[in-house]
């Protein structure tokens, strides 16, 4: 039986999860969704990121005060002062903080494994034990269970039609930042049709969804009400968090520093041309007929990657949608009709396709 | 924006000739900085001056060009059509909510009208929207770009990080300039810094003077646009007028008659205002700003690529919220004002989430704050009716507090 008292809340998946796990606490990853602001208003102002002001507003109201801990990285801006108005004006839980750079330099892993190995030392301190490196190493395999888990998963996606309709794929992303990972890796062992070897639907415009985290169904909701199909989520908690970690040297808080280091599908780090090459790259493997950007408002590093991302997806012949929400989807009218629209264009794009290929037999 | 920089550089050569003072001589050399980088021979730097150690830049033979001061302060922002590059950001697909400032940048790049960037620094330290700019920016150009990283630790192994970039950067613009890096004349740039460092240091004693017989507002613009020349003769050469000008201001009397005394964070709007008439108007010094704050300790010309690493980790923008809070509080008392002015723009998330601890720290000190909303480039943005009704309402809270 898990105590409540270990529960430590993350919210960007650059939280190491090998580390919380090492330390005998349970990683729980936090949405912060709030029917109203209003609390939030007083402290920050309006553009200003709404995921951040979600995240607060949660934390001000107190839902959260019996974690132990929350973790908060340097993710963007408005991440990193978050962490300033949270340790100023939320009571509990208390904060670890973690600064993660944005390079993967030799330099730079060095930075970052003084910072690990601090991250370390504030959580012996919260937990009241001592975290050996063979402690790390076993938490790296449970949580590696986990991405070569989703990685399997993720692989059938590509057949045609997709294994997993969006909602399923969708709810295994969720729990997988949800549970455990032995819990993880028994409900999906328990239950193999979540797989995906139960019926697929076929003939539907095949879609990714890109950009920043959806920690809602909502916007899955809409594609498949309007006849799409969702083939892969390549968001923070999806494909970006499942880039396999490398074989081990040994020195766990040194392979943790470069495999975190080395992940280069948030747009938080620097070489835009990589992140355009490689959801060119996912596009074509999950044969995608278009392409979802979805994003908060007042993301800037979204704002900055959207029409690099989508010249590039033009470019292919890929159909590229720019949805920027309010992070708990509040305006689910609009954005539904715009989401039809896209469908819409994509039927008509096969449909097409399948009449040309009709005409030329 | 050639024709426009070149504009303003022969009108501040005739107001330089005429007035041949401190400040006037920043903007003149300035200006002539800013239209060298249209020099087919030249080899243009982009970076951000602000918050990236120019003496590096200084030791090579290149032109130091801060798209920021380049796009927003001088030609455009300032002639009144800042929003026309907006738009034709914009219609590129970036949104308006991106920082007016990147806006600009892309705007005039969209336009083809920046000068050809032969490298683009990107700097991380306060804004991650202005490495992305760079980016993009880079990207459109087919120019190479280097991201220079500052923790926000300063720990040894930060500094070694820093240090290996800045080492880095060295190389590059020795392949840049097909020239090695002579260390006697970095160390050079190194000595230029330090001097003008002595002499903002005592500038800023002086400011602490009743009345105030400097602008802050100047010195808040030569902080920032000014920063293009650390590491150089120019800045000795204005510091060293300035500092005299301002003991000669101090000891005549000939200082402006002054009721109340603000402190200014951090940034200052460059479009025309109704700001300086209200604060002229009512007599209201503005003695210090953050930006004009010397937090940048002393060199050591004799480790160059170290004492600079530190520098960059002593950036105040690397710091918390409450750590630029308590520095504000200590200003505050230094400099005896009646409140602060906060300016933020729209889009600049740390000033969004930084005014309430900032607010509430000056508070604890039972000064009022100001928080001026606003843009500093994007006049859609402005609102004289709204600005002035602030303002108003701040200076007599400043008289309420004052009678108590």
């Amino acid at each position: 039986m898990v105590s409540q008292a270990s529960r430590i809340g993350w919210f960007c998946p650059y939280a190491p999860l090998e580390i919380l796990l090492a330390a005998g606490a349970v990683p729980v990853h936090l949405r912060g969704e709030q029917p109203t602001l209003d609390r939030t208003e007083r402290y920050i102002a309006g553009n200003t990121c709404l995921y951040v002001k979600h995240l607060l507003e949660t934390g001000l109201s107190g839902q959260w005060s019996g974690l132990k801990a929350v973790v908060l990285t340097n993710s963007c801006d408005c991440m990193m002062r978050l962490r300033d108005l949270w340790a100023e004006y939320v009571d509990a839980p208390p904060l670890l903080y973690l600064e993660i750079p944005r390079k993967d330099s030799a330099a730079a892993v060095i930075y970052f494994r003084e910072q690990l190995n601090r991250f370390v030392a504030d959580l012996e301190s919260l937990m009241g034990r001592t975290i050996s490196s063979r402690d790390i190493s076993a938490a790296m395999d449970r949580v590696n269970s986990v991405r070569a888990l989703m990685a399997e998963v993720f692989e059938r996606q590509k057949t045609d039609p997709p294994r997993l309709t969006g909602s399923e794929l969708w709810s295994l992303i969720q729990q997988s930042a949800k549970l455990t990972p032995e819990e993880f890796v028994r409900a999906v062992e328990a239950r193999p049709e979540r797989l995906g070897d139960g019926p697929a639907k076929i003939g539907r415009p095949r879609i990714l969804i890109a950009g920043a985290k959806s920690d809602r169904p909502e916007l899955i909701h809409l594609v498949e009400q309007a006849g799409g199909a969702v083939v892969a989520i390549d968001d923070c908690l999806g494909l970006r968090s499942l880039e396999p970690a490398g074989n081990p040297t040994g020195d766990p808080i040194d392979d943790l520093a470069r495999y975190y280091l080395g992940r280069i599908g948030c747009p938080r780090k620097p070489g835009g041309q990589t992140r355009l090459d490689r959801l060119a790259g996912l596009a074509d493997d999950y044969r995608a007929d278009g392409v979802i950007f979805s994003h908060v408002k007042f993301c800037d590093f979204n704002l900055f990657e959207g029409p690099p991302l989508r010249a590039a997806m033009n470019a292919k012949g890929v159909h590229f949608l720019d949805l920027e929400h309010d992070y708990v989807f509040s305006d689910l009218e609009r954005l539904g009709v715009r989401v039809e629209a896209f469908v819409e264009t994509l039927q008509g794009g096969l449909a097409s396709e399948k009449a040309a290929e009709g005409g030329g037999s | 924006m050639r024709d426009g920089l070149g504009f303003l550089a022969e009108k501040y050569q005739e107001r330089y000739a005429a007035k041949p003072r401190g400040f006037e001589l920043y903007v003149h050399r300035m200006l002539q900085g800013l239209t060298k980088a249209f020099d087919p021979e030249a080899k243009i730097v982009y970076v951000s001056n602000y918050s990236f150690p120019a003496e590096l830049l200084w030791a090579f033979d290149v032109v130091n060009f801060d798209y920021e001061i380049a796009c927003n302060n001088l030609p455009q922002a300032i002639m009144g059509s800042g929003s026309e590059l907006m738009i034709a950001c914009e219609e590129q697909g970036f949104s308006r909510d991106i920082c007016s400032f990147h806006r600009m940048e892309l705007g005039f790049s969209a336009q083809d009208a920046n000068p050809r960037g032969d490298l683009y620094i990107c700097s991380s330290y306060y804004c991650h929207g202005k490495a992305k700019a760079h980016e993009a920016a880079a990207r459109r150009e087919g120019a190479p770009h280097y991201f220079f990283e500052a923790p926000t630790r300063r720990t040894e192994s930060a500094r070694v990080y820093v240090e290996t970039q800045l080492r880095e950067i060295a190389e590059i613009l020795e392949r840049l300039t097909g020239k090695q890096l002579d260390m006697g004349r970095f160390k050079e740039c190194i000595r230029m810094s330090n001097r003008a460092r002595a002499n903002l240091v005592e500038i800023n004693e002086l400011m602490k003077l009743k009345p105030c017989p400097w602008e802050a507002k100047k010195a808040a613009l030569l902080a920032l646009g000014g920063a293009v020349f650390w590491g150089s003769p120019v800045l000795v050469e204005v510091t060293d007028r300035l500092k005299e000008e301002i003991q000669e201001r101090a000891a005549s009397g000939a200082t402006r008659p002054e009721r109340f005394r603000v402190l200014w964070s951090p940034w200052y709007p460059v479009q025309p205002t109704v700001i300086p008439a209200f604060m002229r108007d009512n007599q209201i010094s503005m003695v210090m700003a953050e930006t004009a704050d010397i937090w940048r300790p002393a060199l050591d010309e004799n480790h160059p690529f170290e004492s600079l690493a530190q520098m960059v980790l002593d950036n105040y923008m690397l710091r918390t919220t409450q750590e630029r809070a308590e520095r504000l509080t200590t200003l505050a008392g230094e400099y005896q004002v009646d409140g602060l002015v906060h300016f933020g723009t729209v889009a600049c998330y740390h000033e969004n989430t930084a005014f309430r601890v900032i607010a509430d720290a000056m508070a604890r000190q039972g000064l009022p704050v100001l928080d001026l909303d606003g843009d500093m480039t994007d006049e859609r943005n402005y609102s004289e009716q709204r600005t002035t009704g602030k303002l108003e309402a701040f200076l007599e809270i400043m008289a309420a507090n004052r009678s108590e």
